[in-house]
C-alpha cells in the first residue's frame, strides 16, 4: 500500500506543479507577503527603526491569511475537481484502492500546505532582516528593553501556533470537496462556510475570543501578538489559546473530523462522473 | 474457454429506478463481445459496476476467475477502461496525462507512454497541451489511456465516438489487431452497429436493465435470416398471392427492378419456389436475405 500512495502521491505532485493557479497564487501569496512585511513597522526600538520581527509578523499575518483562502480553494478542487473532469473514473480503474487514493491526494494537500507555510514564513523573515532591525525593543508601558532572543522565542511560538491552523484550512476544502461533485460548487460552498463560520463565532464571542474555537482564529491572534511584542507593548499570551494548547487541538480536530468525514463520503459513493 | 468477465445476478437501482436487473453476463478469453442497447438502457451502469465504480445492489462480477471486489488491485493491473467520454487534465500534456496513469498504475516502463500515445496516432501531439486536441484526438487520448497498461482485457464505452471515418477504421484495426496479435479481450459498447457487426464475435443486448440475447453474432444472425429477395414475372399478381399465404408473414412488392421481399420460415423456401410456379409464375431468382445486426437490433 505505501508504494501504491507514495506512486499516487507523485502524481499528484505532478498535476499540482503544472496547475496554472499553483503559480499565481503562490504570486499573489508571496506580493502580499512581502508588501505586508515592508509597511509592518514602523516600530519603535531602541534605535528608532523598524524591528524585523515586528515586519516578520505583518507579513506572515497577511501571508498566512492568504494562504489559507489558497488552501481551501485547492483543497476543495482536489476530488471535486476530479469529478468536474471525469479524471477520477480513470484514477478508480487503476490497479489502486479508493483508501490509496484518499491518503496520497491529503499527503499532496499537507506538502502543499507546508509548502505554502514555508514561503510565507521565510518571504516575510527574509524581508524583516533585509529592512528592519534586530536588536532588543524598548517596552514603552514597563520601561525595560525587552531582549531580542525573547522576541526570537515569541515567534517561535506565534509559528508554533499557526502551522496546524494553516494546514487544517487545506482539509476543511477536502471535506467539502468530496460532499459535491464541481469543484467551482465546492470552493464557493467551502469559501462561504468558512467566513460565515469566522464571522459567526466573531460575533457571538465578540467580548471573548478565547472561546472562538475554530481553526483560523490562531495564526492572526499569534501574529498580532508578536507583532505588539516587537513594538513594544505588553501584551500576555492568552491562558486559553497557550496553556490549554488550544491552537493545536482546535486545528488538529477539524483535520480529523473533516479526513474522517470526507474518507467516510468518497470511499462509498458510486462514480458516476 | 474461460470466462474473463462474468457476472452472476447482477443488479443496481438508484432509488426507485431499477438501472440494471439480474444480469447475467459472460464475455470469453479472447472475444471482441459487443454490448448493445438503447439510451438508459444500463450499459454504462453495467460496465461502471463490473469496474467497481458503482456498487451492485445484488449479484456479483467475476474477471479473470477471481471476485472482482475482493481482488480487485489484482484484477485491475490487467484491464484497461475508456468508460464514457474520455477524461483527461485539459491543462497537462498527453505524454503527462499518460504519465500520471502510468504512475497510478505501477511497474510500467515510461517508455510505453510515448509507443501507446504512437499507437493510437497521436505521435505527433505528445507534448501539446489537450485543451488544444480535436474532439477526435481526446477520444484516441481516451483509448491510449486505456491501453497503456498493456491489459489483458479493454473495456471501452462508446470508444468511436466523435471520430472520423479515418478514426473508426483506425481504431477498428487496432482492437483486432491487439486481438488477434496479442489475445487481449474487449468488452465494447456502441451505437454502431455496423462497427459492431465487423468488430465483434459475439453480442449481448440489454434492453431496459435486462439482457435479452447473448450470442456469436454468426449465430443470432443465422438464425434470424428468414427474409428472401424474389424475382418474378407478374409482380403484382405474385404479390397478391404471396399476400394471401398465411405463412409467408410480411410481403414488400416495392423492391428495386421490381423485386419482392418476403418473409417466412427458412426451411419452407423450396415450398414458396413450388407454390409460385404451380401459380404459374416464372421465378427468375430466389435469395435469401441477410439480416444486418442494426435490423436484429431494432427488431427486438
Amino acid at each position: 500500500m505505501i508504494t501504491r500512495v507514495l506512486r499516487l502521491t507523485a502524481a499528484e505532485l505532478l498535476k499540482l506543479r503544472a496547475h496554472p493557479f499553483l503559480w499565481i497564487s503562490l504570486v499573489v501569496v508571496v506580493f502580499f507577503t512581502m508588501t505586508g512585511a515592508a509597511l509592518g513597522g514602523p516600530a519603535p526600538s531602541l534605535w528608532r527603526q523598524d524591528h524585523a520581527i515586528a515586519m516578520f509578523a505583518s507579513g506572515a499575518r497577511i501571508g498566512l491569511k492568504l494562504s489559507t483562502y489558497v488552501l481551501l480553494i485547492f483543497g476543495s478542487m482536489l476530488f471535486a475537481g476530479e469529478f468536474d473532469k471525469g479524471t477520477i473514473k480513470i484514477l478508480l480503474t487503476r490497479p489502486i484502492t479508493r483508501t490509496d487514493l484518499f491518503a496520497a491526494k491529503s499527503i499532496a494537500a499537507m506538502l502543499l500546505a507546508l509548502f505554502l507555510i514555508a514561503t510565507v514564513l521565510y518571504t516575510s523573515l527574509a524581508v524583516g532582516c533585509s529592512l528592519g532591525e534586530l536588536g532588543p525593543v524598548w517596552d514603552d508601558e514597563s520601561y525595560n528593553a525587552r531582549r531580542y532572543d525573547e522576541l526570537v522565542d515569541h515567534a517561535k511560538r506565534a509559528v508554533a501556533m499557526s502551522v496546524a491552523a494553516v494546514v487544517a484550512a487545506v482539509f476543511f476544502g477536502v471535506l467539502v470537496s468530496n460532499l459535491v461533485e464541481s469543484s467551482g460548487f465546492a470552493t464557493a460552498i467551502a469559501l462561504t462556510a468558512f467566513l460565515v463560520g469566522d464571522e459567526v463565532l466573531l460575533r457571538v464571542f465578540r467580548d471573548d475570543m478565547t472561546r472562538r474555537f475554530f481553526f483560523s482564529v490562531y495564526p492572526g491572534y499569534a501574529f498580532d501578538v508578536l507583532r505588539d511584542y516587537a513594538t513594544g507593548s505588553s501584551i500576555a499570551w492568552k491562558g486559553a489559546y497557550v496553556n490549554g494548547r488550544a491552537y493545536l487541538w482546535v486545528p488538529l480536530a477539524t483535520v480529523g473530523a473533516c479526513v474522517a468525514g470526507g474518507f467516510g463520503v468518497f470511499k462509498m459513493r458510486n462514480i458516476t462522473a | 474457454m474461460s470466462a474473463v468477465i462474468r457476472t452472476e445476478g447482477l443488479s443496481c437501482s438508484f432509488g426507485r429506478l431499477r438501472a440494471v436487473q439480474d444480469l447475467t453476463l459472460e464475455v470469453a478469453d479472447g472475444d471482441i463481445y459487443g454490448f448493445l442497447g438503447l439510451n438508459g438502457a444500463g450499459k454504462t451502469t453495467t460496465i461502471r459496476m463490473i469496474l467497481g465504480l458503482i456498487r451492485p445492489t445484488a449479484g456479483r462480477v467475476s474477471l479473470f476467475g477471481l471476485d472482482a471486489r475482493q481482488h480487485f488491485i489484482e484484477v485491475m493491473t490487467r484491464t484497461g477502461a475508456l468508460v464514457e467520454l474520455p477524461a483527461y487534465y485539459p491543462h497537462l500534456t498527453a505524454r503527462q496525462n499518460l504519465e500520471i496513469l502510468r504512475l497510478a498504475t505501477g511497474g510500467l516502463p515510461s517508455s510505453l507512454v510515448t509507443e501507446t500515445l504512437e499507437l493510437v496516432g497521436l505521435g505527433g501531439r505528445v507534448d501539446d497541451r489537450v485543451r488544444t486536441y480535436s474532439q477526435g484526438m481526446r477520444q484516441r487520448l481516451g483509448i491510449a489511456m486505456a491501453l497503456l497498461p498493456q491489459p489483458k482485457l479493454v473495456i471501452l464505452d462508446e470508444p468511436t465516438n466523435g471520430l472520423d471515418p479515418h478514426g473508426v477504421n483506425h481504431i477498428r484495426s487496432m482492437i483486432v489487431e491487439l486481438n488477434r496479435s496479442k489475445g487481449v479481450t474487449f468488452l465494447i459498447s456502441s451505437h454502431l452497429l455496423h462497427e459492431i457487426e465487423i468488430t465483434c464475435n459475439r453480442v449481448g443486448i440489454i434492453k431496459e436493465g435486462r439482457l435479452i440475447v447473448q450470442d456469436t453474432v454468426a449465430h443470432l444472425l443465422a438464425q434470424t435470416g428468414g427474409a428472401v429477395r424474389l424475382e418474378v414475372d407478374r409482380r403484382e399478381e405474385a404479390v397478391a398471392f404471396l399476400r394471401s399465404l398465411d405463412w409467408v408473414k410480411l410481403v414488400d412488392g416495392a423492391g428495386d427492378g421490381g423485386a419482392i421481399t418476403a418473409q417466412l420460415d427458412p426451411s419452407r423456401r423450396a415450398e414458396l419456389n413450388a407454390a409460385l410456379v404451380a401459380k404459374g409464375l416464372r421465378v427468375s431468382a430466389l435469395v435469401p436475405q441477410k439480416m444486418t445486426l442494426e435490423e436484429y437490433f431494432l427488431s427486438r
